[in-house]
């Protein structure tokens, strides 16, 4: 008959278990691969997204699916995502307490303590203090005074210089908010945004611009019942077929594609795990 | 407290931690930014979709 090992032999290897584990997770901490060129800094503009998703496994499926996404694992809750080669968005594990995902865009900025001191200062949130990815730089996740959710980034390793975005690449971010004054002020003061506004037929576009160039656009919401929000958009190249086959994969048409809003080029969807993101073509 | 009490205890603890430590492998596992989508409400507004051709 064996004999069970001593209760303190026992406890040294649920210790050395636990020290393994943290280990094992530090070692294989993101290690992300760079986004810019060394050098490039472009404050003020999204340089990346990161999808916080309670279904790793299921978000991964859809996306790969949806638009011919390529996923390789950076760490046990983090999948980075290309699109044709190029790293296009994160996919991270929410843990258990959160059903709901989300689609966080990522501003660049010189000095995240900077932003972090700002953001409180005018009445906003720090989600998430600032924390190190290797081979990416220093993230924070924020809330403006109105409560929406945003990410900002200091990259150790650049920016990614402006150039037209590819089929199911990032085309545009949006602030929807019920205060547009407010919000405006807030994000003048922490990225050194200036104020333009565009128009295409009768329509009057307000944005948000740094160095002459336009960054996020700053709408007030279509609803009263919509938190307010960052808003993220993909260019694809067929939006009436990208609507049918996100509902044929589990999402959710929140606004399919009609003759009143650019003449169907455009349409609001959720994935599986209710992360909302817009779609539109670029019709010439 | 009896030896199976602790050792149970001691387990307990242990799978805490294993999940906390995995939880922790992603960067924003506890981040909770609300739900800001949803189907039902009305989202239409002329203004979408006017940003992406700037």
């Amino acid at each position: 008959m064996h004999r069970l090992p001593p209760t303190g032999v026992v406890a040294v290897l649920q210790i050395v278990l636990v020290v393994f584990f943290l280990v094992g997770c530090a070692a294989q901490s993101p290690e992300l691969p760079a986004i810019g060129t060394p050098g490039t800094s472009l404050p003020g503009k999204v340089v990346w997204h990161d999808l916080l998703t309670p279904d790793l496994d299921k978000s991964r499926t859809f996306y790969a699916e949806l638009f011919r996404w390529q996923f390789e694992e950076v760490s046990d809750g983090y999948l980075l995502a290309r699109n044709e080669g190029r790293p296009v968005a994160g996919l991270a594990r929410l843990d258990a307490k959160q059903s709901i995902g989300h689609w966080l865009p990522q501003v660049s900025v010189v000095d995240i303590a900077e932003a972090q001191n700002a953001t409180r200062t005018a009445g906003g949130e720090v989600v998430l203090k600032a924390l190190s990815l290797k081979g990416r730089g220093e993230v924070a996740v924020l809330k403006d005074p109105q409560g929406a959710a945003f990410g900002v980034l200091q990259s150790s390793h650049g920016d990614p210089a402006d150039r037209v975005p590819a089929v199911n690449a990032w085309l545009w971010n949006e602030i929807w908010t019920d205060d547009v004054v407010g919000a405006a002020a807030f994000y003048d003061q922490l990225f050194g945004y200036e104020r333009g506004s565009a128009r295409l037929g009768n329509v009057s576009y307000d944005f948000l611009k740094r160095d002459g160039r336009p960054r996020v656009g700053l709408l007030a919401k279509p609803n009263p019942e919509i938190p307010n929000t960052w808003l993220c958009y993909l260019r694809v190249a067929d939006v009436a077929a990208v609507t049918d086959k996100a509902r044929a994969l589990g999402g959710s048409v929140l606004m399919a594609p009609n003759t009143e809003v650019r003449n169907g080029s455009v349409a609001i969807l959720a994935d599986p795990s209710g992360a909302g993101f817009v779609v539109q073509e670029l019709r010439k | 407290m009896n030896k199976r009490t602790g050792q149970t205890l001691r387990r307990s603890l242990l799978a805490v931690l294993l999940l906390a430590v995995l939880a922790s492998c992603s960067p924003y596992a506890g981040v909770n930014v609300g739900v800001p989508f949803k189907v039902g409400p009305v989202y239409v507004n002329p203004s979408i979709g006017v940003g992406g051709m700037l």
